[in-house]
């Protein structure tokens, strides 16, 4: 290339008057990268219109130096919030200062995220898997097992509170011939009139026979319903005043409305 | 750097032997290379935005700015307020800056300068549309108006002759081109082109000694 001839165009000038047009800034930009001697012609040029510009040097406000500093870091702190702005042509550091500053090399990192990934994976299948699954199970079945012993505890406290105040009566039911080692105590309250069974123990009923409570008050029998099939524990049955006697009888399914005397099982008096 | 054009990459004087010439260039080379390596540290701080860079780039070229900026825009607070927003400009482009661009003072200069313009010709708008062969002229000759920071043209400018002071102002402190400023001048626009060549060619030779 005719170097002379170049820089005689005049098209340095141009370009440093701002008076080229963007393609031919970009040729401009290129030969001055590609021949030092243009590149020396266009900077001493440069240098020439820098000249020009100092010729009104001025010193600016002393306070101006502080203010604009602190616009400065203003302008950081707004822009560490925003992504940071990436050249095209122009890297913000190097690619060696990129490497140096990764410090791991790419591949390591690339294997490092699939190490994770795959672990990952791997804790997300345990997870799933059917072990995880029992152990749920269980979990679920401890915790209604919680639940229903929570409830036994808080309704055998209510039952030994009523066993243990002395204002309440528990009698003992004797059993009958035919009832066997049958063992049946009944507990009343006086104030509340309240009836409750005590633990009964009675011989096997056949699927179409139910046992039945009865009070006896002033000779005559009062219905306090039939006994649950499973009863441990306290079971409250109907209420009573001034009752003289408790009796249970084998009935009929769903008891009978006056006790058949002769399958009276157990008999007590207050 | 981008392959914009395809040219060998070979030192075309070296190959050739041009007498003279490469001597010359070698000399200036060497030059441009001590200033190179000091600008060129500079300007990578200014890229890591450290910010002692710019409080050292501040300290180096605010005269120069401010005192181009205060051409321009004829008013110390606005020329306060227009050398902050380069100050911000540059922070937020020196990645846009790359040395096939030239020098960096020019590209700072440059875009202080082109700051300075904008802000002045919004000014203007509101006030006086266009510009005058007078006005242009009062901008580096006239002391007594504004008898605080206007240029003694006849002083420092003295090396340039009329109406190459004339032409430079209004294309440097006014950002005309060379069309317009025929155009106002009512010169043709040639002349223009051809007398602002020559006024940045004495440039050339008075600035670098």
């Amino acid at each position: 290339m005719d170097i002379p001839s170049y820089i005689a165009s005049g098209i340095l000038e141009a370009y440093v008057l701002g008076e080229v047009s963007p393609e031919e800034a970009r040729e401009v930009a290129c030969l001055t990268e590609i021949y030092p001697e243009l590149k020396a012609e266009l900077e001493a040029l440069q240098q020439g219109m820098e000249g020009f510009a100092r010729q009104f040097d001025q010193a600016p406000p002393a306070a101006l130096k502080g203010r604009i500093m602190t616009a400065l870091d203003e302008e950081a702190k707004s822009t560490e919030a925003r992504i940071p702005p990436v050249s095209s042509n122009t890297p913000l550091i190097s690619e060696e200062e990129e490497k140096r500053k990764a410090g791991i090399p790419l591949y390591l990192q690339i294997a490092a995220a699939v190490g994770v990934l795959l672990l990952g994976i791997w804790l997300g299948n345990q997870l799933n898997s059917p072990e995880l699954e029992t152990l749920n199970q269980q979990v679920a079945e401890l915790s209604t097992q919680q639940e229903s012993l929570e409830k036994k505890l808080s309704s055998q406290s209510q039952e030994l509170a009523l066993l243990a105040d002395p204002a309440n009566q528990l009698i003992e039911l004797a059993p009958q011939p035919i009832a066997g080692n049958a063992t049946v105590r009944v507990l009343w309250q006086p104030d509340a009139k309240s009836t409750f069974l005590v633990n009964s123990t009675l011989p096997d009923l056949k699927d179409d026979q139910d046992y039945q409570l009865w009070a006896l008050v002033d000779g005559t029998p009062v219905d306090l319903g039939v006994l649950p099939r499973r009863g441990e524990g306290l079971t409250q049955m109907a209420s009573i005043e001034n009752p003289d006697a408790f009796a249970i009888t084998l009935e009929p399914k769903g008891g009978s409305k006056v006790p058949t005397l002769t399958q009276l099982m157990v008999i007590g008096e207050v | 750097m981008d392959y914009c054009c395809d040219r060998p990459r070979t030192h075309y004087f070296v190959k050739k032997g041009i007498p003279g010439t490469f001597e010359q260039t070698s000399w200036q080379l060497a030059k441009i290379i001590r200033l190179d390596e000091d600008e060129k540290r500079l300007v990578e701080a200014l890229k890591a935005r450290r910010k002692e860079a710019y409080s050292e780039l501040y300290d180096r070229y605010s005269a120069s700015l401010y005192g181009v900026v205060l051409q321009v825009v004829k008013s110390e607070e606005m020329a306060a307020d227009v050398l902050q927003e380069s100050f911000i400009k540059v922070w937020r482009f020196i990645d846009k800056y790359d040395s096939s661009k030239g020098r960096f003072f020019t590209w700072v200069l440059n875009l202080t300068r082109n700051t300075a313009i904008d802000h002045w010709r919004s000014q203007q708008r509101k006030a006086t549309p266009g510009l005058t062969a007078e006005a242009a002229e009062s901008i580096i000759g006239s002391t007594s108006e504004n008898p605080g920071h206007a240029l003694d043209a006849d002083k420092a400018l003295a090396f340039l002759g009329e109406p190459e002071r004339t032409l430079m102002a209004m294309n440097y402190l006014q950002g005309y081109s060379q069309r317009e400023i025929a155009k106002q001048l009512d010169m043709p626009v040639g002349t223009v082109k051809t007398k602002m060549r020559n006024a940045l060619r004495l440039l050339r030779e008075t600035f670098n000694t």
